[in-house]
């Protein structure tokens, strides 16, 4: 669907994308995760055609972006991180306004038009003036005018910054509504969010993809340790890394806070059985054990921070 | 292209930039017709038009300082560079619309051109010869103007160094009288826009200036295009 190979860009002596390679499968909803700098948005920018890649080749089902430009960029529909609304314009004509430029069909127009406004549930504010508009129906009314047409792709920057809780979800149930019938490619912070909504993870840090694959493989590829979170009374504070010995000399113990304390070991050993029953065994005045389940934070922190 | 002519030209008047435009054109043009007509009882057009293009000087600024700057600070420029049209599609469609809105200003004026012929017999040929002139000297303006703006992101910037370069074009029809090099004179011949102008008022049909004034707006018309077009696909 999408193929991004060896995208670089470079600015006078910085290159801020270096030689990403990903593709998108049709049906899938891929998560772009970075920090801020990482080349998220540039990477965006070049896919869609706004910048141009100092070298390497984007294609949309087979269509060009450099050879076919025109028809590239009618395949695609584009959230960029503002939506870009014009404020004297109301909903409805500046709908109507965008499917037009888009040259899609004319004689669609209304149904397209009013179908997009019911996926985002804007409808009840059609006539209303955009600089009247509160973010959250700013945001959605950005994502219905990147859903006119339903193009191939979809693609989704940053969809849910800058909102509140209320309108997160609103925003994230249009994206979970998006599933399978559209191909998304969808870059954000918030990695809750990616990992309800994706179906595979693109990781990039200072222009370089790092990782890329589903939950399940990122967390299994890099992160090599269990963890177990205890927490003890006062009296215990002091037992918890003989007991941690007792058990293992590979268990790592990390203290967390005052009564907190974080034991890890290798990935290969599940040592969590054994150390509950030694602190049982030993009388450790426990308030609280679980074995950490790891996450897209966890490989993100673990992915950035190498 | 049609949709960004449309929304273009609509946009003129939800903001108050078209009205301010016109408004003050139209007030202008009527002063100037109160003293080089009314008030001296004259039915020549010359004067009036001489007027009135010094008056573009301060007015097209209005009307293009938005053009491309106010999609970069909103971020539309974003939209419309993704579009599946060539940015030199959405720039002519802009050009259009200022055009456009230039064009109505210009039919204005011929509420006294009418008052005029009441007066007294009108040169026509004079007459017709005024608005084609200012007609091509307008859209020059217009397409230096859309350009300045295509440069930066602030309205305000791109009004004000639009009227400076206008402003130094004007001046500089007044040094060339003071310079005897020939060689910096051919240069200020070259960039003297105002006087090429000054033909059409002495009733004088120069298919030169006509030529000049149309290589000048496509050249600042590339000269936006390649402003745009810097690092983007198109």
């Amino acid at each position: 669907m999408l193929k991004v190979d060896k995208v670089t860009k470079c600015y006078k002596d910085k290159t801020v994308v270096d030689h990403v390679s990903f593709e998108i499968k049709k049906g899938h909803i891929c998560g772009f995760v970075g920090p801020n700098g990482a080349g998220k948005s540039t990477t965006m920018n070049i896919i869609t055609g706004y910048l141009q890649a100092t070298s390497g080749t984007v294609s949309i089902d087979g269509l060009d972006i450099n050879s076919q430009p025109m028809k590239y960029r009618k395949s695609f529909g584009y959230l960029p991180e503002f939506p870009p609304l014009y404020p004297d314009m109301i909903v409805e004509d500046y709908l109507n306004f965008v499917y037009d430029a888009r040259r899609l069909a004319a004689k669609e127009r209304r149904v397209q038009v009013d179908e997009a406004m019911e996926m985002t549930e804007i409808a009840h504010v059609k006539r209303r003036l955009i600089k009247n508009l509160s973010k959250g129906y700013k945001q959605r009314l950005g994502m219905a005018q990147a859903f006119l047409g339903k193009p191939s792709l979809i693609i989704l920057d940053e969809p849910t910054i800058g909102l509140d809780p209320f309108q997160i979800v609103q925003v994230r149930n249009i994206m979970i509504s998006l599933k399978k019938k559209h191909t998304v490619l969808l870059s954000s912070h918030i990695l809750s969010e990616i990992a309800e909504v994706c179906d595979e993870i693109v990781f990039i840090n200072n222009g370089n993809l790092i990782a890329a694959g589903t939950e399940k493989e990122l967390i299994e590829k890099n992160l090599k340790e269990n963890k177990y979170m205890i927490k003890v009374s006062n009296e215990s504070i002091n037992m918890v890394h003989g007991v941690a010995a007792k058990v293992s000399k590979d268990i790592r113990v990390k203290k967390i806070d005052a009564n907190v304390f974080e034991c890890s070991c290798n990935a290969g050993q599940d040592l969590g059985k054994q150390l509950l029953g030694t602190l049982i065994a030993d009388h450790v005045q426990l308030t609280e054990f679980y074995e950490k389940t790891n996450s897209l934070e966890d490989v993100f922190l673990e992915l950035v921070t190498k | 292209m049609k949709a960004i002519f449309k929304r273009e030209l609509s946009s003129y008047f939800h903001s108050l930039s078209g009205y301010i435009y016109l408004g003050v054109f139209f007030l202008l043009s009527a002063y100037y017709f109160v003293i080089s007509n009314l008030m001296v009882g004259s039915n020549s057009v010359a004067e009036y038009f001489q007027n009135m293009v010094t008056t573009l000087m301060f007015l097209i600024p209005i009307l293009t300082m938005k053009s491309f700057a106010e999609e970069k600070k909103q971020k539309t420029d974003q939209l419309l560079f993704t579009l599946p049209m060539r940015t030199s599609s959405i720039t002519i469609a802009k050009l259009l619309a200022s055009y456009m809105v230039f064009a109505m200003g210009i039919m204005s004026t011929l509420v006294f051109i009418i008052i005029i012929s009441f007066l007294g017999n009108v040169d026509m040929y004079t007459t017709i010869g005024c608005y084609i002139g200012i007609f091509v000297a307008g859209t020059t303006f217009i397409t230096l103007g859309v350009f300045i703006s295509s440069l930066t992101e602030n309205q305000t910037t791109a009004a004000i160094v639009t009227y400076a370069v206008l402003f130094a074009l004007y001046l500089v029809t007044y040094v060339a009288d003071y310079i005897n090099n020939d060689f910096l004179t051919g240069i200020i011949d070259a960039i003297a826009i105002f006087s090429r102008y000054t033909n059409f008022t002495n009733a004088i049909f120069d298919p030169s200036a006509i030529i000049y004034y149309f290589t000048l707006t496509f050249a600042f018309y590339e000269f936006t295009l390649l402003s745009l077009t810097k690092d983007k696909v198109d």
